[in-house]
């Protein structure tokens, strides 16, 4: 009997969406600056899916002496995602050849969609060079890696701008807030031994 | 004297020259450049639109556009911790207000209060706007969200910009008057009466409740806010059936003959046992949005914006059976499938979704053999053997009807049978007959939640029927048509007082997850046309009225 439950609440939902959009014309937006942290993670034994559909053990991303960088986005995000992706663009970029001096990650966190093929297009129109991964995998799985990082969220369109860092062979990892800019990413790469 | 003259003659040429611009701004050409600056991020030279995030972090336009963020309305989202504004003419050339503020002076005004909750900013002008797209700073002095790009624009490319946004979104979509929302439900005439019977009964009790909210409306306990706010939802509802009949080619005309009669803002549901494709292209044409159609034969397409299809369909269930090869025969490339398929578009539509997944996996699939069957040539068992004795397959798909299941049944015990997979939907309801030795070979693809798990929604239908329907629901027609008038309900919510279809589809867009009957999850996203994602790969058990046993996951990579 969910319509007449729909349509008798709806004057309290009405309510509570003025509410929260007053509140959220007030919020406005995230914070200007980024606020950078340094969290011990225990990574999880899952085994997610690539944009060329090949299975990778998700604890294998730390077998290298390069420096990690993880992300969590989706293929048809419209605002959050674009920005981390451009700094992931302008990252390699700045890099020029040596793009795959640092091994950078994007978990999908709409894994019902984002399919290899997706993924593949996406990565196509951001223009990724070797060095990029896409990473999608079961509903469950991609559930237990955002809680490792403590990066949950149960709807994807209340995500936020989250950079994780890994120095090689560091214990602890750099968990940034927010919004770098190219020259900021640049700069906390090169922090993290690239 | 020649110094006045002279200033009169540059004033006359300057305004003719705006005059000039203004009016080629105005031409359907400068108007389709604003629409591409705006959706896909190109300038008017080709070129790509170019913004900066935080100082020095390139925005592309062609990757990161502005309608990726303000929506295709320009009714703006909010997503995280961003709120990105309207930005539609009607929002960006008034004052703009908190949401609490313009209901306030809604009801002040219509008390003959004069005084006014201050603006959080005044309306934009054209040298304002372009300021703040360039700069980010507003006409207070406010600096936007860091998020926002600061655009590199010329001014003629500014000018382009400007007047898009001033028509954006500017006056609401056909079929909404101040008291009164249209809308259509299709029924073609390959459809059943009882069929059209579990469509038409959920929808006329969706308008039954519309009525009801009649007597409401006048009751004097609502605050004069809600009862301004909930014309979004007590507007009159109809929904006319528009009733297509004979050749699919002819529909086009027969659409446009019943929109012309009555325009409508959208269209709910609608039934077809033949392809979408006619609807699809009339809907994309005349840009009307179609809400979740019952039919298993949509459109695929990654740039179709106007229908909403609850899945895939056929396609769906086909692209799952080749990931799920694909997936079981990873380590083994090598292997060979045999694919049978019936020219039907049924057949077909299976057979386009598993060449689309088998594709996918480039580096370890094995090799694919496919035999199309003609619409009326016999499946039987001798055929089937022949056809195994003649591939040595070592797994067969089979993308035919009932008659699928006698060919089976007739086949002879024997330990060397390849794995079998067959469509639950096309196949029908017939898998009793599947004798209990073939069972741990056949692998049947089953695009619904399982009917244990499906218990827990028995009787949503019956609710919006009010026990109109003489048979049991069995093609779930009426559950389909309840989860799209559930998803259309909450869309109208969302909408608030924003009659333009273009946000009707952007709203349900940033749905969450639904959970409803028939399909595990409904889910969505920006642009996202399929709600539901997932097809089980199951099994029959060895009881005499065999049970499902699942095989798979819900989705597959």
């Amino acid at each position: 009997m969910m319509l007449p439950t729909l349509v008798k609440n709806f004057r309290v939902a009405l309510l509570v969406q003025t509410l929260v959009f007053c509140l959220s014309s007030y919020t406005y937006a995230e914070p200007a600056t980024y606020k950078r942290t340094l969290e011990k993670y225990t990574l999880p034994d899952v085994t997610l899916i690539n944009q060329d559909g090949k299975r990778v053990p998700f604890k294998s991303i730390m077998d290298s002496n390069k420096p990690v960088i993880l992300d969590f986005i989706f293929g048809t995000c419209t605002t959050i995602c674009p920005v981390l992706s451009a700094g992931y663009v302008g990252l390699q970029q700045k890099m020029g050849e040596n793009s795959t001096g640092v091994h950078l990650i994007s978990i999908s966190i709409d894994p019902e969609n984002d399919s290899p093929k997706v993924m593949k297009e996406y990565l196509k129109r951001y223009r990724a060079k070797p060095g990029w991964d896409f990473l999608t995998g079961s509903r469950k799985d991609i559930d237990t890696v955002m809680r490792a990082f403590n990066a949950y969220i149960p709807n994807k369109m209340s995500h936020y701008a989250l950079t994780l860092i890994h120095p090689p062979k560091a214990d602890k990892w750099i968990r940034i807030y927010g919004i770098m800019s190219s020259s900021e990413f640049f700069s906390e790469t090169k922090k993290a031994g690239l | 004297m020649m110094r006045i003259l002279l200033c009169i003659l540059v004033c006359f040429a300057a305004s003719l020259a705006t005059i000039c611009v203004a009016s080629a701004a105005d031409s359907p050409d400068q108007y389709r450049l604003g629409e591409r600056m705006y959706r896909d991020g190109l300038l008017s030279d080709g070129t790509a639109l170019k913004g900066y995030v935080r100082g020095d972090l390139e925005a592309d336009g062609t990757i990161f556009s502005c309608s990726n963020c303000h929506t295709r309305s320009g009714l703006g989202s909010v997503e995280g911790q961003v709120t990105s504004p309207q930005i539609n003419g009607a929002s960006l050339f008034k004052p703009r207000y908190l949401f609490k503020d313009q209901i306030k002076n809604t009801v002040s005004k219509s008390k003959g209060v004069i005084r006014k909750a201050p603006a959080l900013r005044p309306a934009y002008t054209e040298e304002t706007l372009a300021a703040v797209l360039r700069g980010g700073i507003d006409p207070t002095g406010r600096e936007l969200a860091p998020v926002m790009p600061r655009y590199n624009l010329n001014d003629k490319d500014m000018r382009i910009m400007v007047e898009y946004l001033q028509n954006l979104s500017a006056v609401f979509s056909p079929g909404v008057t101040d008291t009164s929302l249209t809308f259509a439900t299709i029924v073609t005439d390959d459809v059943s009466p009882e069929d059209r019977q579990a469509m038409l009964a959920s929808l006329e009790t969706l308008v039954t409740i519309n009525q009801q909210t009649k007597t409401q409306r006048k009751q004097p306990q609502f605050a004069k806010m809600f009862r301004m706010l909930d014309t979004a939802f007590f507007r009159n509802i109809s929904i006319n059936t528009w009733e297509l009949k004979g050749d699919p080619a002819t529909w086009n005309a027969q659409l446009d003959a019943y929109y012309q009669k009555e325009p409508v803002f959208a269209i709910l549901g609608g039934i077809s046992n033949k392809p979408w494709q006619p609807i699809h292209d009339y809907c994309e044409s005349r840009q009307i949005p179609c809400l979740f159609p019952i039919t298993d034969l949509p459109v695929i397409s990654n740039t179709g914006w106007y229908t909403y299809y609850a899945s895939k369909g056929y396609f769906q269930e086909g692209e799952t059976a080749a990931r799920f090869l694909n997936s079981s025969i990873r380590d083994n490339a090598g292997k060979k499938v045999l694919q049978i398929v019936r020219s039907t578009p049924q057949g077909e539509a299976l057979a386009s979704g598993f060449a689309s997944a088998w594709n996918e996996n480039e580096a370890g699939r094995g090799t694919l053999a496919t035999i199309n069957l003609g619409k009326d040539q016999k499946l039987d068992t001798p055929a089937l053997q022949q056809l195994l004795l003649q591939h040595t397959p070592d797994s067969v798909v089979i993308w035919s009807g009932d008659d699928t299941i006698s060919a089976l049944a007739g086949m002879p015990s024997q330990s060397n049978l390849p794995q079998i997979f067959v469509s639950s939907r096309y196949v029908g309801k017939t898998f009793a007959a599947i004798p209990e030795r073939m069972r741990d070979k056949l692998f049947i693809t089953y695009p619904f939640r399982l009917p244990e798990d499906e218990k827990k929604f028995k009787g949503y239908n019956e609710f919006l029927t009010l026990g109109k329907l003489k048979q049991p629901d069995k093609k779930r027609i009426a559950t389909r048509t309840f989860s799209m008038i559930h998803i259309f309900l909450q869309g109208m919510k969302e909408l608030k007082l924003d009659y333009y279809r273009d946000t009707l589809l952007d709203v349900i867009g940033m749905r969450p997850d639904q959970y409803l009957p028939d399909f595990e999850r409904y889910s969505f996203g920006p642009g996202q046309r399929y709600a539901s994602k997932g097809c089980y790969i199951v099994q029959l058990d060895q009881s005499q009225t065999p049970q499902l046993i699942k095989r798979s996951d819900w989705v597959l990579f």
